[in-house]
């Protein structure tokens, strides 16, 4: 297609004649040099070309002298003059007045063009639900990765950071999570194609700890003009099978015709480290340790979980024992970031580009965690004729993620929590005493728990990402209005990643699997999109605006996977596979998937009055099978400009704008692995030697899209001069043919092992809806005549989702997450993120008070009627509950703590959420302060539950200092108990509220004075100092109220004691030239 | 060049491009995997078949280590050490949290042999290379091995969902009824003797005749069936075919009496579960069983005998600790330095022991005498004191006699229990295991034991907690209700 449209322009050469001439400013006699002269044909095609010289001459040779010269120059107004018989022409160029040079994009909040996708539209022609978010923003936000740069920013649009570690990306939900197993992340869009934007799998045997990069974080901030978020299913009703999680649409920034803009910003952030929570101290944890085993049974000296808690110097690991180690201490740092960005745009008749590279290092609040990243981005827009344009955008990025790894034990920042403050960080000679240099990392000590610091320090846990997005566009205008667009791209993401474990750290010796063990992955994937669309725009009797597009996408996503493990390399410098080691695991996947989809969309506006628009997508996917593979997605919506009418425009003066607007339409979901509906038989079951061979996967001949329903009904007002704007939407959206991995009964017979759940299938079930209010509201509260004088604006939004299973067979289901004794679980009715557990009433004082009591409070007896009956837990015949144990309210007075006393104890989902943008402006100074926050929400304080729950060997919070220990002791603390989870049952002891306001970042601008800066030929030199998560207000008890949702969307707001986000102070300076 | 490129000509060239790529793509949407093979390209070779049928045998080997659960650690054998999710069933505790009562394995396997049953019997057709025979064969390896599965399931939980149809498609019923244990043991009985028919005798290597299904593994399992459903002339006569074959099966001598365990597959194996480490088939056989020691009752037994080739150093090491699965050699300690011990499901001995079983219940002066013969067969080959009682013995005695000789035979292999809960049960006589079980507690847990043994429903498990969530059309056994 391309190589036919580029033949097709050449040209037939005729003998030229040459044309020379001069040319100057205005009138003067100044000459003007790098004046661009072009021949141009009739049809404003360019044929060939030359610039001025220092004295401002040129020459050229023209094909045809019918032809004409086009004389252009950066602020200068472009003059055509037709060549005729002349064989000399002189020009004097004047300025242009009409183009501005500073490339601060002022947008009303109403004005402005949107990305729909594959069209703009004026903002105020939407029907949809749509926000947005432009680059002005933004521009003084020290983030490093796009996606938190949404954060607050748009109604509805809940984002969650996932953890304080370097280049973690964050958790998104456009209105809410409505799928249980496709996935709820929204599709991102960069420049009009779809991205990779979901991590790797690391379902993969041997993958699991290795580090991960989020490919969104590959993408440059400094090169983001604007976000469109498009909300409901109107709006995002052009993507179809892949928009029901929301669509957030980024379009870069590109060439403007004029100057060439230089611009250069550097920014320095500095991180505090992670807060401490007081733990016991060595003594105080062995005490703990004793207490807990003779409150279960064991006081047996000799036994080997006993002898390191007496202090008996003849014990032969005895000096193992003695220290008073601050863990946490050796592992946290202050973290450093650097970020260099540098841009140069500009361009002229012709050709405009936008060019850019930037370099991020971020050295982690933890040891030895960091991220790195290069990128580069090259945007050119080719003006080949009036009808025919090309354009490419080619991004490019490397970067590198290193973190702690494990064996999946948890954070660093956990394990230097609940590792023994009573052991040394490094070795002891037992014989001598003497300190060693080496650490101690001894199997089976202290349950198996590794020495954080040993990993820390010595573990290699890396991951590399190549991320290479290069497309061509090429739009040709048919006829006046008819225009064609082929949009072809490739999207390519690489992943390395590297994992070495030696024996330093892990204490093991040569025979084991983990011995200098090396995972090694290579992944990458590949997607190409081609579109084809027509696009039609007309307007009739000038009252009718018209738009129709047709299309075509052809997508393919190939992705490949290799993943090597092997142990006992021969040495702990040798960090790569070589010659003496062995095979862990070997395992490779390629898997492909294609989609093919057509769509039609048609738009009338009438008068700017009424406007109406109505999309019809149809797309197939290779992941269903028979009839099921095509889906078709439509979506109408209208608007009505009240404010246009005569009645309102006369008697309310103070409305500027009033717009309704209603929208229909139905998208789809098919976010599950590949070939799921195909019977499958996998290799990999042998025996004796011979080769087996299993079905791993039934056919599932029944599986279909899952579809998502949703109406919107948005109001958009404009108030007193503009100086109020607000937006509110209600919206309704039902999820329908949930896709769902359904863990089937083991006695099914069904042995898969998709996504590593065991006996479980793909299928269709259930209802879930997402309904809710959204509120944007614009306040300028000071609005000064001047420019320089002071300006005080309010942005607030605000949103509340309520979400409901509406339909599920059979009732509930139970997924298989499990955390802190909590399970993770769907009922019909609930909504997703709700919690069922105990009671907790506090703790039985002595033995005497734990006896059953009926629902009017009267001791209840045992068979003779005299000895008080006590209370169980588990089962009737289970353990009997004593004095120092939890109490536990038994609803239903049978006397037995178990699951008929469960209740739903707690709710994930926020009442509302929202963000809060204060900024103010006087002359050259700025203010920027930006609240986040989100209100009602519960949280299962998990790490809390870790450190309070005294039933294993890992050390405990100073809190437990307030443990029961004595009949008689009243305190809200149960006692130490090993190996007994009845005080540490799932319950409202460790559900807590959530809520939380947090000051996610103040900055302070300056921009130096302009004349100033021309004096030493600049343009421009803003600086910025930016506070960050300066302050939370919460009463969450926990280290970081911001709790990632996770990848399962019912089993949300589990706090598992990830590295937590702390404050952070940055300096950053913008020069243009 | 420049007419190609007027106006009309170019909408003409833009819309047969839509055009063209919106047609013919139907290809394009028919993905296959590459990582796996579909049911469209299996099932159709006589080596589909041969990797299929392996495919049960590695599924049999992740049962190994919870049919050592089920079948020991609740009885009088052992005595825990430790208290975890393994030791638990030893102190009667169950749980239907405990992963103690998850059946997946058992049923995975069964999943696995339905496959091979619906699809293999048709490869014949297809593949001319692939005999009517060779086919009969794999379907009687598969029936054994759904029927092994189920004889666990069943002796575990009594009454089980009887899934026999292959979980090819989503057309299947995935959400299984409980049958009653009659009705499963009934089609057990019948498959088995379809798999008597047409299992292999022996196979050309040893490994394979003692690591896959043989006649005489599928004697030795109807045996097994018929004692638990007290049908002692078919178990005795069953348990008589492996005997005769007495150029395959004969005792090993008591001085090699610890290579059974060590070396693997000797002559008096009749089906064992094959493990090397060098080809990564590895099991948690030895880490269950360090959860243990010997229960002293075994001890006495030992000690009282002087049993010296199946005593010390033998089934056990000083300190008490089980030796057959963790240890190398009898002579010094060494252990095992790999987890791949082999999980003996029938040997000889237990077999003889069987056959005794069954004839001591027939009650004939001649069979009972034949029983003690069969047992001091085995006793002269521990070179321990022969009974040499004559056929007149009462049979409970001989039943004594039988099951302590089970015990120092087949200690920790996985039998026990199971033992006590068919003899309590046939001879309706619950004492028989609730007295051995609390002889072997300590004195202070016997009361609470026996309130948790003292009804038989409580001999068989809870159903899992998990399974009873996925599957709503299971019941919780009687007494868990």
């Amino acid at each position: 297609m391309l190589i036919f449209l580029t033949a097709a322009f050449e040209t037939s050469a005729q003998s030229g004649v040459v044309i020379k001439g001069k040319v100057t400013e205005g009138t003067s006699v100044k000459p003007l040099e790098g004046v661009t002269v072009v021949e141009v044909s009739g049809s404003d095609r360019q044929l060939n070309g030359t610039s001025t010289d220092a004295h401002g001459n040129y020459s050229i040779k023209v094909t045809d002298t019918k032809n004409k010269l086009r004389f252009s120059f950066i602020s200068f107004e472009t003059r055509i003059e037709p060549i005729g018989g002349r064989t000399s022409i002189d020009v004097g160029l004047g300025r242009d007045t009409s183009s501005q040079f500073s490339d601060v994009i002022v947008l009303g909040n109403r004005g402005g063009q949107v990305s729909t996708g594959f069209t703009t539209t004026n903002k105020r022609d939407l029907t949809g639900a749509i926000s947005s978010i432009k680059s002005t923003v933004f521009s003084e936000v020290p983030v490093t990765s796009i996606d938190q740069m949404i954060q607050g920013r748009a109604a509805g649009v809940q984002v969650v950071t996932s953890s304080g570690d370097p280049g973690s990306g964050v958790d998104i939900r456009i209105r809410g999570a409505s799928s249980l197993s496709a996935g709820n992340d929204p599709l991102y869009i960069i420049d009009g194609i779809p991205i990779i934007s979901t991590p790797f799998d690391n379902s993969n045997p041997g993958a699991s700890s290795v580090a991960r990069i989020n490919p969104i974080a590959d993408i440059n901030p400094n090169d983001i003009e604007r976000i469109d978020i498009l909300k409901d299913a109107n709006a995002a009703a052009i993507y179809g099978a892949r928009a029901a999680n929301g669509v957030i649409i980024i379009t870069t920034k590109r060439g403007r015709k004029g100057f060439t803009n230089i611009t250069l910003n550097s920014q320095f952030g500095l991180q505090e480290a992670p807060p401490a929570i007081p733990v016991l101290n060595g003594s105080q944890y062995k005490i703990m340790r004793l207490e807990a085993l003779q409150n279960s049974g064991n006081i047996n000296p000799l036994n080997a979980a006993v002898q390191p808690l007496l202090n008996d110097p003849t014990y032969q690991f005895y000096a193992y024992y003695q220290s008073n180690t601050d863990w946490l201490s050796y592992l946290r740092r202050k973290g450093f970031t650097q970020t260099y960005n540098l841009s140069v745009s500009g361009g002229g008749e012709a050709l405009r580009y936008n060019f850019s590279t930037s370099y991020t290092g971020n050295s982690g609040a933890f040891i030895n965690t960091g991220f790195n990243r290069l990128t580069t981005r090259f945007n050119l827009d080719y003006k080949v004729s009036n009808r025919l344009r090309f354009s490419s955008n080619i991004s490019f990025a490397r970067s590198k993620v290193n973190n702690y790894a494990n064996y999946g034990q948890g954070s660093v920042y956990y394990l230097s929590l609940i590792k023994s403050t009573a052991m040394p960080v490094y070795d002891i000679d037992l014989q001598t005493g003497k300190p060693l240099s080496n650490y101690l990392s001894v199997g089976g000590i202290q349950g198996g728990l590794d020495n954080p610091v040993a990993f820390a320090n010595t573990v290699t846990n890396d991951a590399y990402s190549t991320n290479l997005k290069p497309n061509i566009r090429v739009e040709y205008d048919i006829i006046k209005g008819l225009k064609f667009t082929n949009n072809t791209s490739l999207d390519f993401v690489g992943e390395n990643g590297f994992l070495y474990l030696p024996s330093e750290a892990t204490g093991l010796i040569w025979n084991d699997q983990n011995f200098n063990r090396i995972d090694t992955r290579d992944f990458e994937r590949t997607q190409t999109i081609i579109d084809n669309l027509l696009i039609y725009n007309t307007t009739v009797k000038t009252k009718y605006k018209t738009t129709f597009l047709l299309g075509n996408t052809f997508n393919t996503l190939r992705s490949s996977q290799l993943v090597e493990s092997g142990y006992a390399n021969p040495s702990s410098q040798i960090q790569t596979l070589s010659g003496p080691a062995r095979v862990r695991s070997l395992a490779s996947v390629n898997t492909t998937e294609n989609i093919l989809s057509f769509f039609v969309k048609a738009n009338v506006i009438y008068n700017d009055l009424i406007g109406f628009d109505v999309t019809i997508r149809r797309d197939g996917s290779s992941k269903f099978g028979g009839a099921n593979k095509y889906g078709n997605f439509p979506s109408v919506g209208a608007y009505w400009r009240l404010s246009n009418e005569p009645f309102i425009a006369k008697h309310l003066p103070m409305i500027n704008d009033l717009k309704l607007r209603a929208s229909w339409g139905q998208l789809g979901n098919s976010g599950i692995p590949n070939y799921a509906y195909i019977s499958q038989f996998a290799a990999g079951s042998n025996y004796l030697g011979y080769q087996g061979i299993y079905q791993a996967n039934p056919a599932l001949n029944s599986l279909r899209w899952e579809t998502s329903e949703s109406t919107n009904l948005g109001l958009d007002m404009e108030l007193f001069n503009s100086r109020v704007t607000a937006s509110v939407d209600v919206y309704n959206k039902e999820t329908k043919n949930l896709l769902y991995n359904l863990a089937l009964p083991y006695s099914s017979g069904v042995n898969t092992n998709t996504n590593g759940v065991i006996g479980s299938v793909f299928t269709n079930l259930g209802n879930i809806r997402n309904r809710g209010i959204e509120l944007d509201l614009g306040v300028d509260v000071l609005k000064p005549k001047k420019a320089t004088g002071l300006k005080w604006n309010i942005a607030l939004n605000l949103a509340r989702n309520e979400n409901k299973v509406l339909k599920l067979p059979g009732g509930t289901i139970t997924f298989s997450d499990t955390y802190a004794g909590f399970t993770s679980q769907v009922k019909q009715g609930d909504p997703l993120g709700t919690y069922y557990g105990l009671t907790y009433k506090g703790v039985y004082a002595t033995d005497a008070a734990a006896i059953v009591k009926d629902a009017k409070g009267n001791t209840i007896y045992q068979a003779d009627g005299v000895t008080p009956k006590t209370m169980v837990i588990g089962s009737e015949t289970g353990n009997q509950l004593k004095g120092g144990d939890a109490i536990y309210e038994d609803y239903n007075h049978d006397g037995i703590i178990d699951d008929q006393d469960k209740v739903l104890i707690g709710n994930a989902n926020p009442v509302f959420f929202g963000g809060l943008n204060n900024s103010i402006d006087y002359k050259n100074f700025g203010i920027r302060l930006f609240i986040q926050f989100q209100y009602g929400n519960d949280v299962i304080n998990g790490l809390r539950y870790n450190l309070e729950r005294m039933m294993n060997t890992d050390n405990q919070a100073a809190t437990v200092l307030r443990r029961w220990r004595k009949q008689g002791d009243m305190t809200d603390i149960p006692r130490a108990l090993d190996a007994d989870n009845r005080n540490s049952q799932p319950s409202s002891r460790w559900v807590e509220k959530g809520s939380y306001a947090r000051l996610k970042f103040i900055t302070f601008n300056y921009r130096l004075p302009t004349k100033m800066v021309q004096k030493i030929g600049l343009k421009s030199i803003d600086a910025f100092l930016t506070a960050n998560n300066i302050y939370t207000w919460t009463n969450y008890t926990g280290a970081d109220p911001e709790i990632a949702l996770g990848s399962s969307p019912a089993f949300i707001g589990i706090d598992q004691g990830l590295t937590p986000q702390t404050r952070g102070y940055t300096l950053g300076i913008n020069v243009k030239f | 060049m420049g007419s190609l490129f007027n106006r009309r000509r170019m909408s003409v060239w833009c819309l047969s491009v839509l055009l063209i790529t919106a047609c013919g793509c139907k290809k394009y949407l028919d993905q296959t995997p590459e990582n796996s093979l579909t049911r469209d390209e299996f099932f159709k070779t006589k080596a589909d078949a041969d990797a299929a049928i392996i495919g049960c045998y590695d599924a049999l080997q992740g049962c190994v280590t919870q049919f050592l659960n089920w079948g020991e650690l609740r009885a009088d054998l052992g005595i825990a050490i430790i208290n975890n999710d393994v030791t638990y069933p030893f102190y009667q505790y169950l749980d239907k949290t405990r992963p103690v009562s998850n059946w997946t394995v058992a049923y995975n396997l069964v999943g696995r042999t339905n496959i091979v049953i619906e699809a293999v019997p048709n490869i014949p057709n297809i593949d001319s290379k692939f005999s009517k025979e060779e086919s009969n064969q794999i379907v009687a390896e598969a029936l054994f091995l759904r029927s092994l599965a189920y004889f666990y399931l069943v002796r575990t939980f009594r009454d089980v969902p009887l899934v026999l149809q292959a979980s090819s498609s989503d057309a299947v019923n995935y959400f299984p009824v409980k049958s009653p244990a009659d009705s499963v043991l009934d089609r057990l009985e019948a498959d088995l003797a379809i798999a008597e028919a047409s299992a292999p005798v022996q196979y050309e290597k040893n490994t394979d005749t003692r690591g896959r299904v043989t006649k005489g593994a599928v004697n030795a399992l109807q045996a097994d069936v018929y004692l638990w459903r007290k049908k002692y002339q078919q178990a005795a006569d069953a348990a008589q075919k492996v005997l005769s074959n007495k150029s395959l099966y004969s005792l090993v001598a008591g001085t090699n009496w610890f290579n059974i365990f060590s070396q693997k597959n000797t002559s008096e194996s009749i089906f064992e579960v094959q493990f090397d480490y060098n080809i990564n088939e590895t099991n948690g056989l030895i880490g269950t069983v360090s959860n243990f020691a010997m229960n002293s009752v075994l001890l006495n037994y030992f000690n009282i005998d002087a049993d010296a080739t199946r005593g010390l150093n033998n089934t056990y090491v000083s300190g008490l600790s089980y030796w057959k699965y963790s240890g190398l050699t009898t002579t010094t300690n060494i252990f095992r330095s790999t987890n791949d011990p082999n999980f003996i499901v029938y040997r000889l001995p237990d077999v003889m022991l069987m056959k005794a079983e069954a004839l001591a219940h027939l009650g004939e002066v001649s069979q009972k005498k034949e029983a003690i013969d069969l047992v001091d067969s085995i006793r002269q080959r521990a070179s321990v004191l022969l009974y040499g009682l004559d056929g007149t013995a009462p049979a409970s005695l001989l039943m004594d006699l039988i099951m302590r000789e089970r015990a120092m035979e087949l200690a920790m292999e996985g039998k026990r229990w199971f033992d006590l809960v068919r003899v309590a049960t046939n001879d309706n006589n619950p004492d028989f295991l609730i007295s051995r079980v609390l002889q072997s507690r300590s004195v202070g847990d016997r009361a609470l034991m026996k309130s948790r043994i003292i009804d038989p429903r409580s001999w068989y498990m809870p159903i899992y907690q998990t399974e009873l969530n996925r599957n709503p059309n299971l019941v919780q056994n009687p007494y868990y209700q």
